[in-house]
């Protein structure tokens, strides 16, 4: 059991870091901890979350993907778009179909074309959002039939869709990175990419899949962002990769990689969102936000790294 | 390093213990109880901290001091629709009475404000529209047509009718700026066919990012007689590149933004008439409506409006009233 925790203990801290912010939130709003309340916050937060998911893995590795946010976006468009030309069954093969792609696209370019991960995502981020607005020249879709709506407003028994798509791809992404193999190549990747290589790992193969994965994510991530807002536009997802790593690092997976906590980036991504709902209730403004979700994460940083530092010398 | 944690941690301790008190910026006094408890109006612009909102908040805390209305006024601190759905959700929880949000996009804050009006909100959109069914009312600063007519109008008299044109407005999305665009081609189909516009620029509500692309569009159409900028940071931004390229008088500028932010580029000669309205009356008038419909759960086709007098209403949008021009002659008298 002590094992256990000492293993976990960056997930711990975290989530205690997260018990007293709610507990705070709590006590500045009666409506904070409501039902109603952090349902509806989690409908918020599922999109990035579910980008979480597999952006831990990339991390992971080392790597990084900026263009998920875009890429939300061009799977959000297209599916819009292939909607009203050809229905709803192709307009959920062209998002996933999009999402593949573009994941492929980068995974492709990182290990064929040896590039750098931020270098061609961040190109990609651009490549993807010009897509988009290409694509719709700007005009937004909305007309969506209502039981589209299920995904992004609707539930299931009382608790909202997206949470529960969340969590069941959270689950998975966790027992990828504990209990498969990819999971430990890709830590061992992010640890010391070389001497994967010369042990015969497939680095290649590992990070195409890794890319292409999240691309998936992307797609799924995009189906409930236009369905929350029963609108598909071109700007959706922007600068949600931001809110994604921030999650990400938060959660205790080092930048550097070299090993990962899903579980580390479901609290980030939560804490991240309690923050700014909790201020929201409590009547803070929106510049007042802003300045103590920094000081909220410079904190939580320097707890990680202290939990991390300690570890490593233990 | 323990030191150091335990400043930062009581900074952020202190910091949201005062930030989570600075909210309410009016009280409410007893005049302002509808059926027994105070009004709550909770106002959201597009984004805070560009002076066309911070007018419209300077004339909603004046109708809300003089009705004794709490007003919650805040927004995101860019143009981000998502952010707006997520501070309402939080606002529809606290159960405000009035919900007034200037939407960054016409459709998709339609679920959240439908969301509001089912939970017994009333909700109102004012400077930009929503879908309709998504609210109650749409306060409307001057009609699409008479804006659009009103820049075109300008334009073609300061350029004489004929010659290339850009527009640089804000974002892609937003409901207002687009109808304003269709009233100006049409306005120009219509009364002044030798304007041709050849470029749309969109670049986002951002000072900077219009002043770049104005320059650049500069050194791209060398042709171009006139540039119009239609959001209250495009203008500014457009009517600098125009002065610092040297060609103050040889392009026309005009567009939608406020005295203070033109006063110098009017004074230069830069750019010679400014359209815009009050946007001070318009968060006056949206929080007078927004008053008036939580007291009776309608809006009459005409209603007082403290000092604008009487407001008319047609169908489901309040208008304000015709735009206003502002001129080397009295830009100098306004302090918005």
């Amino acid at each position: 059991m002590k094992r256990l925790l000492r293993r976990h203990i960056c997930e711990l801290a975290l989530l205690a870091v997260l018990i007293a912010l709610m507990g705070f939130m709590a006590s500045r709003s009666e409506h904070f901890l409501t039902r109603d309340n952090l349902f509806e916050l989690s409908r918020h937060l599922a999109e990035a979350g579910i980008l979480a998911c597999g952006m831990t893995l990339i991390i992971m590795t080392g790597g990084i993907d900026l263009s998920v946010g875009s890429l939300l976006g061009l799977a959000g468009i297209a599916m819009g778009y292939a909607w009203r030309l050809w229905g709803a069954g192709a307009a959920f093969g062209v998002v996933l179909t999009v999402g593949v792609l573009g994941g492929a696209l980068n995974g492709l370019l990182i290990t064929q074309a040896k590039l750098p991960p931020l270098v061609v995502t961040l190109a990609t981020m651009a490549l993807f959002r010009g897509g988009a607005m290409i694509i719709s020249r700007a005009e937004p879709v909305s007309d969506f039939p209502a039981f589209f709506e299920w995904f992004g407003q609707g539930d299931v028994a009382g608790v909202p869709t997206q949470l529960l798509l969340w969590l069941a791809i959270a689950v998975v992404a966790a027992l990828v990175v504990v209990r498969t193999p990819v999971g430990r190549y890709a830590a061992a990747i992010g640890d010391n990419e070389r001497a994967a290589r010369f042990a015969a790992l497939p680095v290649q193969r590992v990070k195409l899949w890794l890319y292409t994965g999240m691309g998936v994510l992307c797609a799924l991530a995009a189906v409930v962002y236009t369905s929350r807002f029963a609108t598909a536009k071109a700007d959706a997802g922007m600068g949600m990769e931001l809110q994604v790593i921030t999650a990400v690092v938060i959660g205790g997976t080092p930048i550097t990689g070299g090993r990962g906590t899903v579980a580390g980036s479901f609290l980030g991504v939560i804490l991240l969102g309690i923050v700014r709902n909790g201020l929201n209730l409590a009547g803070a403004t929106s510049v007042v936000q802003e300045i103590i979700l920094g000081a909220i994460l410079i904190v939580t940083a320097i707890i990680s790294r202290r939990v991390a530092v300690r570890l490593s010398r233990a | 390093m323990n030191r150091i944690l335990g400043m930062l941690a009581s900074v952020a301790a202190a910091i949201c213990l005062v930030g989570c008190r600075e909210e309410a910026t009016t009280a409410p006094s007893p005049g302002g109880k509808a059926g027994g408890k105070a009004v709550t109006v909770g106002m959201m612009p597009k984004l805070v901290g560009i002076p066309y909102f911070n007018a419209c908040r300077q004339g909603a805390e004046e109708a809300a001091k003089e009705l004794g209305v709490r007003l919650v006024y805040d927004g995101p601190i860019t143009a981000d629709v998502n952010k707006q759905a997520e501070m309402l959700d939080t606002w529809i929880i606290r159960k405000m009475d009035v919900l007034a949000v200037a939407p960054n996009d016409p459709h998709a804050l339609a679920p959240t404000l439908k969301k509001a009006m089912k939970k017994g909100l009333s909700v109102l959109t004012w400077d930009a529209d929503s879908d309709e069914d998504s609210r109650n009312f749409f306060v409307n600063q001057a009609t699409y047509e008479q804006i659009g007519y009103a820049l075109v109008d300008v334009m073609a008299a300061e350029i004489g009718g004929k010659g290339d044109v850009a527009i640089i407005t804000g974002t892609l999305t937003a409901a207002n700026q687009n109808k304003w665009m269709e009233q100006m081609r049409k306005r120009i189909a219509d009364a002044h066919p030798g304007l041709n516009i050849v470029a749309v620029k969109a670049p986002g509500e951002d000072q900077d990012k219009a002043y770049q692309v104005t320059r650049d569009l500069l050194r791209a159409a060398p042709d171009l007689k006139g540039i119009f900028g239609i959001t209250s940071v495009a203008l500014p931004g457009a009517a600098k590149a125009v002065q610092d390229a040297g060609m103050s008088g040889k392009i026309a500028v005009t567009g939608l933004a406020t005295p203070k932010d033109m006063r110098k580029f009017v004074d230069d000669g830069t750019v010679k008439t400014v359209v815009l309205w009050s946007p001070v009356d318009l968060g006056y008038l949206t929080v007078y409506a927004a008053r008036r419909l939580a007291d009776d759960g309608k809006l009459p086709e005409e209603f007082e409006a403290g000092r604008l007098g009487k407001i008319t209403r047609v169908g489901t949008h309040i208008l304000l009233g015709p735009p206003l021009r502002f001129t080397r002659e009295n830009i100098a008298r306004f302090d918005f």
